[in-house]
């Protein structure tokens, strides 16, 4: 694995941390974010993204579930019992989609869900909603 | 000598008869008057009546003596027999005064009358007063003296008799013999009036006038009658301890004056004849003598030289001389001259003559008086001969005068023939002053002594009275004593008695009162009586309210007692029932002194009685509506009562009470075999019995009987009470029944093996099901019965479950699911739950679907669950799902990095493309999406299959999502070359549903619409409220769809044309999962189509509730 360093911009640009296990998605997602304006960390596996989330203080966090060692849904409840990362809001990008993976990722106190394939415009409102502290209205939970 | 001393002169036998008559006057007279002063007020007439008739007749007799020739000879008979009817009628009646006034007046009425009509009517058809009082005697005196004799012989049986029965029986006899010679027996026809019968035969036989025997048998009855008085007397003095002197005297008396009545009777009689005669002599010959100087001196011929040879016209002259002579009004009727030559009378020429001269016949017939003619002609003094009967049977007389020139020898005798019947008539009428001097000197004499036997009686009877009288008053001082201390017990016992009693007088003023009446009516004493103004005592029937009963009160004071229930005004108020006897109170002669009231309060009763019949009334109504017969039979098996049931079976009670009870019902002799009444007699007990009736008709009844014996005090059966029920019916059906149970026992037997062999065809079922079966009791919860692999599944054993109440096994209690199974199945008749988790024994979970439904096992109600272990299926379709499920990840996992990465360049953001790059890529991109959708279907089947599905239902904003999707689809539309036709309303209400679903449905539809309409066509999207719905449309200009196919369509993997599968493509599922989506979204979907012409596919979402527009 491969170390990523988080590019720190000091300027207004957003910070947003990926975490995927999958490396074609996370590289593209990375552009797409990029193309939007933000700042990008990306990290591969839940102990790295946690490690970064904890040095880096992203401003939102995008969290796919299905990863191995630790899943997603671990990772946000690590995230949310830190004191550091805990005002972070996540966006859960998965490709479940079932009722009780998103509620499964509520509890663990998600504030945003996103299924794969996603619309990256909606991507976009999520984030934009995210770094105002809006939550996600429930109708806006599937693409 | 006594038949020439009473045949010869009848005077004698009247002088007899007179005095008996006379003689039985008195005597009855007295005993009459005796008898009144024995006992008191008697209202016995007879014997005064028949003293009265009897002077009547002695004092007739001396008429007819005196009187005789007065009257027409056949009125004064006429009269006394009328007498004597009368007084016979009159014996009778007061004979019979103790009948009835009417028995008394039909006797008089139906026998007398019609026998003096016909005498009357027989007397005056004959015009003779004679025939008449003949026939009165004949047909009336008989008859009156037989009633008489009958009066006597009932008189016999009356209590105090004047005479012993003996004696009045002989009376009686005496008084019929007397009737009998009255009537039947006529004296002596002397002047020849004509009789039924005559007396010369009657007299050839009795040897007796009858008259004498009359007078007889009067003198005995005096006789008997003064006897009954000398013994009435007799004995009353005895009783007196008076001497026997006067009783002697009065029959003595009697006896004397008997005697002395016919001795100075016949002497009278003597005198008053010889003086009669001396009289009729004078007379006859002062007559004749002028007779004969008429003759003699007048003529103008020599009477006296008359001879039968003198010439006729002397003799004719002479002849005519005595006509004229003859023709005078006097005495003689004819003359005639009479010589006596040689000893030989020779009647010469007369005033009747027939044959002159010689043929001159006086009318003596054979009895020529030649003696007396000889004597006048020699002794040459008149001489009388007669009486004799002329040829019309009138009596004459003829008197012999002789004739004589001056001294010398008698030549002629002037024979006169004197009328008879004017002589009596002038010997009667010499009679008169004679004859009223005796009648006088007889009523004197009868009146006198009459007095002086009365005098005599009543003076003894006043000295025996007063001897009475001081006896009585010793008496009465005694019982004055007496009643005084009988009135202190009479005023206690009346004071005490419970019942009210009350004294009234005339003016029905109370005069006592005592305390029961007090208590009854509740008036005190003195508020009732006044003692110092009786006058104003209450009036009894003022104050009980009897005015209605006041005559009948007053009544009492008649003699009669009065009973009556009434109800009487007390004081206070509430009428009260009594029973009020009322009678006189009488002193001990019969006086009514006051009125008596007693009143007895029979409320108490009256409310019994009305109980008692009520009770009875009750009792008959039960006994005639038991619907049963009820009889009742003494121990002599007669039937004492039966109901009206019985009456309907054996006709009337009233011809049955009292007849053997085996006669009536069974018309047998004897009692019958095995009869329950005889041996419930015997034994005392209840016995039943069944026995047939044969009525004559040929009907058979069949009684059952159920005799139960009636005991007395002493605990003996004396009568049995019969319950008798028709059950012909009834054995007719049990035969029948037995009959049916008979081949019902071969059927059931039958169907029990039948039954017997399919339940353990069941049993088996049941028991190796592979199915848990469990069956318990709706009410209780208990379980009945749970089959082996339900127990096998469970891990437990029979005992454990079996028998317990459900909530009481923990494997079951732990259960949500089948606990509510008893609720969920009081409303529906099966219940179906397939996501049930057992828990077994072991503790290993059981995944079951449970299958529930109650029905009845006889009158339990019981529900039955069908327990499917699923457990493996669960598995399956777990292990399918995340299958899928993660094969679906998996596909979708580098189709989401495809898809980005396409994306991204797309977008321009790696740099500017050329648009031929960017058409590469949106094709690219599309493909993309086509397939995203379709893993998605796959997992919407797949979920769907497990019924895994799940939509959301929340507010959608309808024209938001519409926009959306119509943005999407115009571009590839309009790609294909067709036309999107929008019509959506404005302002839709928000819809229930999931808007990411309700966007896929509308997508699909869209599509469909695409792949099937024709080339170049328009699609048509409208959108539009209905009520509480908001429907969306798609319609295409396709080939159309035919009505059979339409409901088929939204079936799996269907597609209409295989053909167009390949233009088409898809997978056939669109519409199926469509369906599903909006079903759980609570809509419908439906498609219309023509062929030819096009399709709508329409689907409806319920509208959000609280939108209100």
């Amino acid at each position: 694995m491969s170390e990523e360093k988080k590019e720190e911009k000091t300027e207004e640009k957003k910070k947003i941390l990926i975490i995927d296990d999958e490396v074609g998605l996370r590289n593209l997602l990375k552009f797409r974010l990029i193309s939007f304006g933000y700042d990008v960390m990306v990290a591969e596996d839940g102990y790295a993204g946690l490690e970064i989330a904890k040095a880096q203080a992203p401003d939102v966090i995008v969290l796919d579930i299905m990863m191995p060692y630790l899943n997603g849904i671990e990772v946000c409840k690590k995230l949310k019992s830190d004191l550091k990362t805990k005002g972070v809001p996540i966006i859960f990008l998965s490709v479940l989609a079932q009722k009780e993976d998103i509620d499964a990722g509520r509890e663990a106190g998600g504030e945003f869900f996103l299924t794969k394939p996603y619309d990256p415009q909606k991507l976009d409102l999520l984030i934009r909603m995210a770094l105002k502290g809006e939550r996600q209205p429930p109708e806006m939970l599937e693409p | 000598m006594i038949r020439s001393f009473f045949l010869d002169n009848s005077d004698y036998v009247a002088i007899f008869h007179g005095a008996s008559f006379f003689l039985l006057g008195v005597a009855s007279t007295l005993l009459y008057l005796r008898q009144q002063a024995a006992s008191g007020a008697g209202k016995r007439y007879g014997l005064l009546f028949l003293g009265c008739f009897s002077f009547f007749l002695s004092l007739y007799q001396v008429m007819v003596i005196m009187a005789y020739g007065l009257m027409r000879p056949g009125l004064w008979h006429l009269e006394r027999d009328i007498v004597l009817v009368a007084g016979f009628v009159l014996l009778f009646e007061s004979g019979l005064m103790r009948l009835r006034p009417r028995a008394r007046w039909s006797l008089n009425f139906f026998v007398l009358l019609p026998l003096v009509a016909c005498t009357v009517t027989i007397g005056c058809a004959s015009k003779s007063v004679a025939v008449c009082e003949v026939a009165i005697r004949q047909f009336l005196a008989l008859p009156a003296a037989l009633l008489v004799a009958f009066a006597f012989w009932k008189k016999a049986d009356v209590e105090r008799p004047v005479f012993s029965t003996r004696t009045a029986r002989f009376v009686s006899a005496i008084f019929f013999l007397y009737g009998f010679f009255a009537g039947v027996i006529v004296p002596g026809s002397l002047w020849g009036t004509p009789y039924l019968f005559t007396e010369q035969r009657l007299f050839a036989f009795l040897g007796l006038p009858a008259q004498v025997l009359r007078a007889s048998f009067a003198t005995l009855l005096a006789c008997i009658f003064i006897w009954r008085i000398t013994r009435s007397l007799f004995a009353y003095r005895a009783s007196l301890g008076l001497g026997r002197r006067p009783a002697f005297l009065l029959p003595l008396s009697f006896g004397v004056l008997y005697v002395a009545f016919l001795v100075s009777g016949w002497q009278l009689v003597q005198a008053v004849a010889v003086h009669e005669r001396e009289n009729v002599r004078r007379l006859v010959l002062k007559e004749a003598r002028l007779y004969a100087e008429a003759l003699l001196v007048s003529s103008d011929v020599d009477v006296l030289g008359l001879t039968q040879k003198s010439a006729y016209p002397a003799l004719r002259h002479a002849h005519q001389r005595m006509v004229d002579l003859a023709q005078q009004d006097s005495f003689a009727r004819a003359l005639y001259l009479v010589r006596v030559e040689e000893e030989r009378s020779v009647f010469l020429v007369g005033s009747r003559v027939q044959i002159f001269p010689s043929l001159v016949f006086p009318d003596f017939g054979a009895q020529v008086p030649t003696k007396q003619i000889l004597d006048a002609f020699q002794g040459r003094q008149p001489t009388f001969a007669g009486p004799y009967a002329d040829r019309q049977g009138r009596p004459f007389f003829t008197v012999f005068l002789p004739l004589d020139r001056a001294g010398a020898a008698t030549l002629y005798l002037l024979a006169l023939d004197l009328d008879g019947v004017k002589i009596f008539r002038e010997i009667r009428r010499a009679r008169l002053f004679p004859l009223f001097g005796v009648m006088a000197f007889l009523i004197l004499l009868i009146v006198g002594y009459g007095f002086l036997i009365i005098f005599a009686v009543t003076n003894t009877e006043l000295a025996v009275q007063k001897a009475n009288l001081d006896k009585a008053v010793t008496h009465l001082r005694e019982t004055e004593a007496q009643l005084a201390r009988s009135d202190e017990t009479f005023r206690g016992i009346l004071s005490n008695s419970p019942n009210a009693i009350f004294g009234f007088d005339r003016d029905l003023r109370l005069i006592f009162w005592n305390e029961g009446a007090h208590r009854l009516y509740g008036y005190e004493s003195h508020e009732v009586l006044n003692e110092k103004n009786p006058v104003e005592n209450r009036r009894m029937v003022d104050l009980m309210g009897m005015e209605a009963y006041e005559r009948e009160i007053v009544g009492v004071f008649q003699g009669q007692t009065l009973v009556r229930e009434v109800a009487h005004k007390t004081k206070s108020g509430p009428s009260v029932d009594v029973v009020l006897t009322v009678f006189p109170v009488k002193d001990p002669q019969g006086n009514i002194l006051f009125g008596m009231g007693l009143a007895q309060d029979i409320s108490a009763h009256k409310r019994l009685e009305a109980a008692l019949k009520e009770e009875r009334d009750r009792l008959t109504i039960i006994a005639a509506h038991i619907g049963a017969g009820l009889s009742l039979i003494d121990k002599d098996f007669k039937i004492l009562w039966f109901n009206e049931v019985m009456q309907g079976w054996f006709g009337k009670l009233e011809t049955a009470q009292g007849r053997l009870c085996f006669d009536v019902f069974h018309r047998r002799q004897k009692v019958c075999d095995g009869c329950p009444t005889e041996q419930a007699f015997r034994t005392g007990a209840v016995s039943t019995g069944v026995q047939s009736v044969t009525y004559p008709d040929g009907r058979t009844i069949d009684f059952s009987i159920i005799s139960s014996p009636i005991k007395d005090a002493n605990g003996v059966t004396c009568q049995v009470l019969e319950l008798v029920q028709d059950v012909t019916e009834r054995r007719r059906l049990e035969e029948e029944v037995k009959r049916y149970t008979e081949s019902l026992e071969s059927l059931v037997t039958e169907r029990t093996a039948a039954l017997t062999a399919s339940e353990l065809m069941f049993r088996r079922l049941f028991e190796s099901a592979q199915d848990g079966i469990l069956i318990m009791d709706a009410e209780n919860g208990n379980i009945i019965d749970v089959n082996p692999y339900l127990l096998q599944l469970l891990g437990t054993r029979r005992e454990e479950i079996q028998g317990r109440p459900f909530e009481a096994t923990r494997l079951f209690r732990e259960t949500p699911a089948l606990r509510s199974i008893s609720q969920e199945l009081s409303g529906r008749f099966t219940v179906f739950h397939d996501d049930v988790v057992l828990a077994a024994a072991s503790g290993r979970e059981i995944n079951v679907e449970v299958r529930a439904s109650w029905y009845y096992v006889g009158k339990r109600r019981v529900i039955q669950c069908h327990l499917r272990d699923i457990t493996e299926r669960r598995k399956l379709e777990r292990i399918k799902t995340e299958f899928v499920s993660m094969v679906s990840h998996e596909l979708r996992t580098p189709l989401s990095a495809i898809k980005e990465g396409v994306e991204i360049v797309a977008d321009g953001t790696q740099g500017h493309l050329s648009s031929s790059q960017k058409e590469c890529l949106e094709i690219a991109l599309s493909n993309i999406r086509r397939l995203n959708r379709l893993i998605g279907d796959i997992l919407d089947i797949s979920k769907i299959q497990s019924n895994l599905l799940m939509v959301r239902r929340v507010p959608c904003d309808v024209t938001e999502v519409v926009d959306h999707v119509t943005h999407l689809a115009k571009i590839e539309i309009e790609k294909r070359g067709l036309v999107l036709e929008t019509d959506i309303e404005k302002k839709l209400p928000r819809v229930v549903a999931d808007r990411d679903r309700l966007i896929q449905v509308l997508v699909n539809l869209l599509n469909n619409a695409v792949k099937f309409t024709r080339e170049k066509s328009r699609i048509h999207l409208t959108v539009r409220r209905t009520g509480n719905e908001v429907m969306f449309a798609v319609a295409d200009e396709g080939p159309g769809i035919a009505e059979e196919e339409l409901s088929r369509l939204f079936g799996r993997f269907i597609q209409l044309d295989s053909t167009l599968v390949r233009r088409v493509g898809g997978t056939g599922l669109g519409l199926y999962i469509c369906k599903n989506l909006v079903d759980a979204m609570g809509g419908r979907i439906w498609a219309e189509s023509r062929l030819g012409v096009g399709s709508v596919f329409k689907f409806v979402l319920p509208v959000e509730k609280d939108a209100s527009r």
